[in-house]
């Protein structure tokens, strides 16, 4: 709902209405920030190996994500994704485990994007609906707030790992909307899907599936310098 | 312009490229997660855990280590593994040293070198494991304070969860492990002992004996008594110097004798149904029979029956069945019923036909198949002088009035005469004339109030106690009809009581209950019992009553079974039995 009504903003923060015709451009950069569902089991069963999984016992996720998008040609774009996200709130049934800690995933993905053909004239004009999928590297850096794991040298002064960070690798899918409210900016709002590999030696999750809804603004640069005119 | 930007676009791809890599980490200590403890039943639990880092100098020992305690280690129960050379789950099964339904909780554990790791708790209800087993221990003989190395299964492997004992007395734990733990025995104990090791609430007693040089017990007569009742002991190296003192189980008893090779002790009353152990201490050295001693009590419950409360009922046997009735109602009044109970079938029946006047405070005595009911006291008439039997059949008859206005006493039967004492005089009732006629040479007993009277071989006994104060103790007196004899036998050694009662098994009167008097007050209800020999002229305290509560209760026999039955709330109409076999 939250972030229903922070997309719904967006058209009270720009309403400029705009008649002109716009025209397209070659780069854009979006700003904009997410919110994220984990997704998995509470508990992870090998064998007879059960332990509390760490990532879809966390019920709140969000951050920021900064996109460069790169026209290619009048279908398809290329582009690169800054995603960072701040993961808390662990909360399970049965286990202690990782109550307190936060999870922190610096991503990076490459993305191909296919959207629709830029149009002179109505709403295509100023809309553009994409869908992109790219691989994704990152960084995962958790966080305890009490000592996970007890550990003692023989002087039996206690020593304790406080947090730990772990390479990801995975691919994210996706799909959204900008809208251009003049020849410099819009806004845009997109759904993806993301799925990680990660591993570590504090927890078993081998990987980390989320659905993120993000949204923000467009900031359009480089025009493309082929203007139509109607008659 | 488009050539800049793309290379803007590229140069910030390599950048998060880069940025995303990460140092490959290898820790100074080994990683170990705990996993769920699983294959909980009542033969012991699997415990699970993953290895995730060997550490740069890889993992020497590894294991788990439980207990009740929030944050169990390695001086806790545990179970430990040698060098381990990969990654990856490990589990163990542990047979022994859980206790059913306790929580526990238990870590997994890694070393090396120079560091131990614990991996997270977790939490169990366990289900039990195998109970400790001893199959032998070396050496078999070893002076005071010695260690010895017991041999067996299912230890635990912590030193503080084995509990050794020898003659009641814990033993330092040197050393434990799953399968030997080696002991210390303590300094103030000797004979030839049986090892006792508790583990999780279970307990192994070795088959042998561990001798102790010492003084030592070889056996006691005789192995099943009561309370009150003398164990003989015989063994050797006793000393009478310094303080002598014997246990049954935990219960402190008294020794009365001691010799070298011999010492004799007393039950205490106190203890009811039990087998446990017999110990004694001599120069402060404390040994152990070799052998449990069987304690059983005399009393037992055996019925309940729906009667109102009364109190000042009276009671007696006729046959093989119990009577008891009439007495106070609850609101004052004359109550006028009595219960017949059969113990042998447990049959009951109210019987609500007396044709007499209602009483409290009667007296009675029984000849052959009839019982005699007389005196008494009734609230509209006053002195109830009507004396009536009750037939073995249940019919009432009107005898020969008591000759005087007096109540409160208590009667017997010699040779088919009925004698009844009471009030400072006591008179001789012949069934075959229907007459009374007065024994003068009756003592007044002063103060002291009859509470109960029997026979037993041709005389007469009156169990007597002081009502008004119960400053004195109270004593026996018999009385021989064949020379008109009276003659005053041992006092009690108990301290003064008040309304006790009282039956008689064999030659054996049982005297007990009542109230404790202080200040002209009745204080407290009581629930020792004390025994009478007339063959020896002796007491000696017996088992206790069950219950202290406050009975109003009638007594009598049937045979060699005492029964007491409680007339008053809260438990009215309970019957108890006591067999002194």
């Amino acid at each position: 709902m939250k972030t229903i009504l922070s997309f719904a903003s967006l058209f009270f923060i720009f309403p400029t209405p705009s008649f002109s015709q716009l025209i397209d451009n070659k780069v854009n950069i979006s700003i904009g920030l997410s919110s994220a569902d984990l997704y998995g089991k509470e508990v992870i069963v090998k064998d007879k190996f059960i332990y509390p999984a760490l990532f879809p016992n966390y019920t709140k996720a969000g951050g920021f994500s900064i996109k460069s998008i790169y026209k290619l040609g009048p279908l398809f774009s290329l582009g690169g994704i800054v995603d960072n996200r701040i993961i808390r709130n662990w909360q399970s049934s049965q286990y202690d485990d990782f109550r307190g800690s936060r999870s922190g995933i610096f991503a990076l993905s490459l993305t191909f994007r296919i959207h629709n053909r830029y149009n002179n004239l109505g709403v295509w004009n100023r809309l553009k609906v994409f869908g992109e999928a790219g691989p994704v590297i990152g960084i995962s850096r958790l966080k305890f707030e009490s000592p996970s794991l007890q550990i003692s040298n023989r002087s039996n002064l206690i020593s304790t790992l406080l947090s730990i960070s772990e390479r990801l690798f995975g691919i994210k899918a996706g799909t959204g909307i900008e809208y251009n409210l003049n020849k410099y900016c819009g806004f845009y709002f997109d759904f993806s899907f993301h799925y990680y590999e990660i591993g570590s030696e504090l927890y078993l999750d081998n990987y980390i599936a989320f659905s993120q809804v993000s949204y923000g603004v467009v900031i359009r640069l480089l025009k493309d310098k082929r203007f139509y005119y109607i008659k | 312009m488009a050539h800049r930007s793309k290379i803007y676009f590229l140069s910030g791809c390599l950048f998060l490229l880069c940025s995303a890599c990460r140092p490959d980490m290898q820790f100074d200590f080994p990683l170990i997660l705990t996993g769920e403890v699983t294959d909980i039943d009542s033969g012991g639990v699997t415990f699970h855990a993953m290895i995730t880092d060997l550490s740069k100098s890889g993992i020497s020992e590894y294991g788990f280590a439980w207990g009740l305690e929030p944050i169990p280690d390695i001086n806790s129960s545990h179970v430990i593994y040698g060098k381990i050379n990969s990654t990856g789950e490990i589990s163990s099964q542990v047979v022994s040293d859980l206790a059913p339904d306790a929580i526990y909780n238990v870590r997994a554990f890694a070393k090396n070198e120079a560091y131990i790791t614990y991996g997270q708790k977790r939490s169990f209800k366990s289900l039990g494991s195998h109970p400790p087993v001893i199959t032998g221990f070396s050496p078999a003989a070893i002076a005071r304070g010695d260690s010895v190395r017991i041999f067996g299964n299912y230890f635990s492997t912590s030193n503080d969860n084995n509990f050794v004992k020898l003659a009641g007395k814990r033993c330092e734990v040197i050393r434990s492990e799953i399968n030997s733990i080696t002991v210390n025995a303590p300094s103030n104990v000797s004979g030839k002992l049986k090892i006792y090791v508790d583990v999780a609430g279970r307990t192994a007693i070795s088959e042998n004996f561990l001798d102790i040089y010492g003084p030592f017990i070889n056996y006691f007569f005789p192995n099943r008594a009561r309370g009150g009742d003398q164990i003989e002991i015989t063994g050797g190296n006793f000393s009478d110097q310094g303080t002598v003192k014997a246990w049954i189980g935990h219960i402190e008893a008294e020794a009365i004798f001691v010799s070298p090779a011999k010492i004799r002790v007393i039950i205490p009353p106190v203890i009811a149904h039990d087998t446990t152990t017999l110990r004694i201490m001599t120069s402060d050295i404390i040994t152990e029979a070799p052998y449990e001693i069987a304690i059983y009590s005399p009393w037992s419950w055996i019925a309940k029956i729906q009667i109102a409360p009364i109190y000042a009922a009276v009671g007696f046997s006729l046959g093989n069945k119990l009577y008891f009735g009439f007495g106070n109602g609850d609101v004052g009044d004359n109550f006028n019923e009595m219960f017949e109970f059969e113990p042998s079938s447990s049959s009951r029946r109210t019987i609500t036909d007396f044709p007499g006047k209602y009483r409290t405070s009667a007296s009675s005595f029984v000849i052959g198949n009839n019982a005699y009911i007389c005196q008494g006291w009734n609230y509209r008439y006053g002195v109830a002088i009507d004396t009536w039997s009750l037939s073995i059949e249940g019919t009432w008859t009107q005898k020969a009035n008591f000759p005087i206005n007096v109540t409160r006493g208590s009667g017997f039967a010699i040779d088919g005469n009925g004698y009844v004492y009471s009030n400072s005089s006591m008179y001789k009732y012949s069934p075959d004339q229907n007459s009374w006629s007065r024994i003068e040479s009756a003592p007044a007993f002063g103060y002291y109030d009859v509470a109960f009277g029997c026979s037993y071989q041709g005389k007469g006994y009156l169990v007597v106690y002081d009502y008004v104060a119960a400053y004195s103790k109270y004593g026996i007196w018999e009385y021989e009809p064949g020379n008109d004899n009276w003659r005053s036998l041992a006092l009690s050694p108990d301290s003064a009581r008040t309304y006790p009662v009282a039956f008689i098994i064999d030659d054996k009167i049982h005297v007990g209950m009542g109230w404790y008097v202080q200040n002209n007050t009745l204080t407290r209800s009581q629930k020792e019992f004390y025994e009478y020999s007339i063959s020896t002229n002796q007491w000696r305290r017996i088992t206790d009553f069950p219950t202290s509560e406050n009975t109003n209760p009638v007594a009598m026999n049937i045979g060699r079974k005492g029964y007491v039955v409680a007339t008053f709330s809260p438990l009215t109409g309970t019957i108890w039995e006591f067999n002194p076999d």
